[in-house]
């Protein structure tokens, strides 16, 4: 049975994945995940939609997935009779690479003429997806396409003038490689040879684009009414200026039965530009914006899109069938359990806590000791600090553990389970200098932040880590031990974090940048005080940045470093609202904080110090110049003032 | 336990970041073929006799780490490599630059490929592979000396390793006695391939008129505990220590050659078999020695062993 054994999570880039795989691994987000359009609009919408998101949200996929190749792939996979019926549109997915979008610029040729000859290139490679499209219709002879002389001599005439010089569609598709290899040939030589771009026809934008595209809905009758071609550009940042501003113009001036989705990196966007020198393009006028990552790891529905995707991959392992674990969970486990972990750490060291409180009395700590759970020692020395009696807080403990009725039972309870779990957690960790674990579905949910391409790899290590420990038990039992899951977590973090520098522009200032909102959390964590439970989060209004500022915070967040938040929020209790980033929780096992962003503090930071934020020194940390107002009983922590 | 024992000052990794390394080799490099479990009962060996056990650990984790292991692909690429690097050679040798192809077939037409050792050793299994790799003609290949046909010129050996030099040259002893046994042999022109050479074995079978096509030539600083050693380039404080320690162990499984055969000291392998040249403590089985990479020892006597166990 171990010979059918393989990393269920080896293979996630869709990049790299041929159609059959799409297929295979593909787990619809629209069941799970509500992202302010339906899985029907993605195709019916006739106004452009912009899909944004990091390095691995799934965008890819998901513009693949929508494709005419894999469509008719999942048609004949699922027995849908498509017999006599064109789909009720075709998408095409257009991904250039970015070495070749470069290569259009510079050797002292002007931009006017790249622009021209980029155009003509665009219009080539399109008009290339649609004959193919055509090809493999005609071919179909499932699919009663008629395609009629006036089709053929309406093309021909669109690519050469000429009824009649290109009678068929393989004819057509051999032209237009021909045109394609001429810019190729132009592209390579032009760094060499002082040579002009020469050829026997030129093209306008939009005259393929649109021209192909009107040809077929006039002349083949077969087609339905409401018919569109997709045209679903993805990695849209890694085009030039000039090269979006000539697609953005398309954008705007969509026509009716084309339109475009285009998949990008958050802040993609070089230019809003179109080549008219007076026009842009507009949110919501022009095209509809949906980030990824905003509408993931705020749904609900996030950690059950994560589920199906990791138990179809499971599924597909035999022996796993075979011992019935097919789901994620059996092998990270459902929950963390935060008891048992500080009970681990802790041991009999109890006195260690009260030691950090400078709590001294013997008959307050015997009242204060909790053996089952240091948790809520934890917590009977916060209230301690803040005024309440040892004898008060072992009445509302004893209370809450027997389920017995106590005054302060419910502020103890909502204080433990609502509010400070997890920060208890931290400083257990911090007094113990231990580290906390990071381990289970529900916490790798919250660590890939958002980011499908995470979760997968955080699996993928977890699985490799547990195969290299005991193949065997991995397949007879499941569990993955929480030692393990976490060194996982930690792998990815630190190789994440090194992967900052590695990037072209910014690299550095962002590794720092990092590492020093990291820094700043961890000793929010790591406040025994509990002041700012969790604090993983910043405000600043971006517009006023200095443009080199700005231009790296833009480039933190198309590298997905840090992820604003959905809505502008109060940056705390009555300010004003402003945009909120965290920085991505996939690091929060290097700097040991929060795995889950809560609301309430943010650190608030003006221009400058964002760009301190960037250099190696970083900035003072201001929790630690803050004085805490003398305790008074019965004041909350609202009530302490800094 | 010693009590001589020297503490560096630079200290090797520790004993779980070593097995973490070894963990991401063993994914990418080892094929899987590498576990925990296997490392720890390896780990058995080592009972502090010469150093503390935990030092010693280290010391055998820090060589396991450094032990290079040639997985199937690896071995398939080299392949690839040997015959592009032997087709290179005889044509630049002929200076034919410009008609390549028909020289090649020339060349190819004028070659036969034999096994170095009997069939059933290593160079029938890397002949196998060679052949198709290169998609070379099966009628290249061939098991008989003693027709061969006029116009071939040229016979070439295959094989993975040639580490030795004089009495100990397994491939020169080899090739001697095919010469005696067949005297038109000594007229042809002897080609040996092979994967790995060392620079020492490569001019001793240049003496014997056995010319070397090598991808990878290993000389001193290959060699574990020479003082040049790659090995311990960085961690050089710890190379008498580690020396120590795997002559003491190589002393318990191979008393002859602690350190390999010939004093080889190396730290490779494929993923068939492990070179004997390479440190025992990896692939020795005497004194109920546990190994991490198995050897399959040549059995030159008619004896079958353990038969009992397919009746």
């Amino acid at each position: 049975m171990e010979n059918t054994y393989k990393n269920p999570f080896s293979e996630y880039n869709a990049n790299v994945m041929d159609n059959n795989m799409i297929l295979e691994y593909w787990s619809n987000p629209f069941s799970f995940v509500e992202f302010g359009l339906t899985e029907k609009e993605v195709f019916s919408d006739p106004n452009p939609i912009v899909f944004m998101g990091g390095r691995g949200t799934g965008k890819t996929m998901f513009l693949r997935y929508c494709s005419y190749d894999v469509q008719k792939k999942l048609l004949s996979r699922d027995h849908t009779d498509t017999t006599n019926k064109l789909l009720n549109g075709a998408g095409f997915y257009i991904r250039i690479d970015g070495p070749i979008l470069r290569s259009f610029e510079g050797f002292g040729v002007s931009d006017e003429k790249w622009l021209v000859i980029f155009t003509h290139y665009f219009e080539l490679y399109i008009a290339r997806a649609y004959l193919a499209y055509f090809h493999s219709l005609e071919k179909d002879t499932k699919i009663d396409v008629k395609f009629t002389k006036k089709f053929f001599e309406d093309c021909s005439a669109l690519l050469t003038g000429s009824i009649t010089s290109l009678p068929d569609l393989s004819e057509m598709i051999s032209f237009v490689d021909s045109k394609i290899t001429e810019i190729n040939l132009f592209r390579s030589q032009i760094p060499l040879k002082n040579i002009e771009f020469e050829s026997e026809f030129i093209y306008n934008s939009q005259y393929l684009i649109f021209g192909i595209a009107d040809v077929f809905k006039k002349n083949i009758l077969e087609v339905p009414e409401d018919f569109k071609f997709v045209l679903m550009i993805d990695e849209y940042e890694n085009f030039l200026e000039l090269q979006q501003r000539l697609i953005n113009t398309l954008l705007k001036f969509v026509k009716p039965g084309i339109t475009f989705r285009l998949g990008m990196r958050l802040e993609g966007f070089r230019t809003y530009d179109t080549i008219s020198t007076d026009d842009f393009i507009k949110e919501g006028r022009d095209y509809r914006n949906i980030i990824f990552e905003e509408y993931l790891i705020k749904s609900s529905g996030y950690s059950k899109y994560l589920r199906d995707i990791a138990n179809k991959r499971l599924s597909k392992i035999e022996c796993f069938v075979q011992n019935n674990l097919t789901d994620i969970a059996d092998f990270l486990g459902e929950k963390e359990d935060l008891v048992l972990e500080a009970i681990e750490i802790v041991g009999i060291k109890h006195e260690k806590i009260f030691s950090h409180y400078s709590i001294d009395n013997k008959d307050d700590k015997k009242l204060l000791t909790c053996i089952e759970n240091p948790l809520l020692q934890v917590l009977n020395c916060l209230w301690f600090k803040r005024g309440k009696t040892s004898k008060e807080i072992n009445s509302a403990m004893k209370a809450y553990l027997i389920g017995a009725a106590d005054p302060n039972l419910s502020k103890y309870k909502m204080d433990y389970v609502d509010k400070y779990k997890l920060s208890l957690m931290f400083i257990i960790a911090t007094i113990y200098k231990k580290d906390k674990s990071y381990y289970s579905f529900n916490t790798f949910s919250y660590l890939s932040s958002g980011i499908v391409g995470h979760f997968i790899e955080l699996c993928r290590r977890c699985f490799q880590y547990a195969e290299f420990e005991n193949k065997k038990t991995l397949i007879e039992s499941g569990n993955i031990p929480k030692h393990l899951q976490s060194n996982a977590s930690r792998d990815l973090a630190e190789t994440e974090l090194q992967q900052i520098r590695r990037i072209e522009k910014f690299g550095n200032k962002l590794y720092f940048f990092a590492l020093n909102l990291g820094d700043t959390f961890k000793r929010y964590h790591r406040d025994i005080l509990i002041r700012y439970p969790e604090t993983n989060q910043f405000s600043v209004d971006k517009t006023l940045l200095t443009t080199s500022t700005k231009d790296a915070f833009e480039a933190a967040q198309r590298w997905s470093i840090i992820q604003r938040k959905q809505k502008t929020q109060q940056q705390s209790i009555g300010k004003k609202k402003n945009d909120i980033f965290i920085l991505n929780r996939v690091f929060a096992p290097i700097f040991q904080f929060s795995y889950r962003t809560r609301g309430g503090f943010s650190e608030e930071y003006n221009s400058s110090e964002i760009t301190a934020l960037m250099e190696k020194e970083g900035i003072e940390f201001r929790l630690e110049k803050t004085r805490v107002k003398q305790i008074t009983k019965n004041n909350s922590q609202t009530e302490l003032g800094f | 336990m010693s009590n001589n024992t020297r503490s560096p000052k630079l200290s090797l990794p520790s004993e779980a970041d070593l097995i973490n390394q070894i963990r991401l080799t063993s994914e990418i490099v080892w094929e899987k073929k590498l576990d925990k479990s296997h490392i720890t009962e390896w780990l058995t060996n080592f009972k502090g006799e010469v150093f503390k056990k935990s030092y010693e650990d280290q010391l055998a984790l820090w060589l396991l780490a450094n032990f290079v292991f040639y997985n199937e692909n690896e071995v398939k690429h080299l392949c690839k490599m040997l015959y592009s690097d032997f087709i290179h050679k005889l044509i630049v040798e002929q200076d034919v630059a410009n008609s390549i192809d028909i020289n090649y077939k020339k060349i190819l037409g004028r070659s036969r490929f034999y096994s170095l050792g009997q069939p059933g050793e290593s160079s029938s299994y890397i002949l196998y592979l060679f052949r198709q790799q290169n998609e070379i003609p099966l009628k290249k290949f061939i098991s008989r000396l003693d027709n061969l046909d006029q116009t071939v010129d040229t016979i070439i050996f295959v094989d993975d390793v040639t580490l030795s030099t004089g009495e100990k040259s397994q491939a020169a002893k080899y090739i001697r006695q095919l010469k005696e046994n067949n005297p038109s042999l000594k007229t042809k022109r002897i080609l040996l391939l092979t994967f790995i050479a060392t620079d020492d074995a490569i001019d001793y079978l240049q003496s014997e008129n056995i010319e070397v096509v090598t991808c990878i030539i290993l000389d001193k600083r290959h060699k574990c505990f020479e003082e040049d050693s790659m090995v311990f380039s960085y961690f050089n404080e710890h190379l008498e220590n580690a020396k120590k320690f795997a002559t003491h162990y190589g002393n318990i499984v191979k008393p002859a050659n602690p350190l390999g055969h010939n004093d080889g000291q190396f730290l490779f392998g494929f993923y068939y078999n492990t070179p004997d040249n390479t440190l025992p403590i990896f692939w020795a089985e005497e004194n109920n020695w546990i190994p991490i990479r198995k050897r399959y020892h040549k059995n030159y006597q008619n004896k079958l062993l353990n038969i009992g166990k397919y009746i």
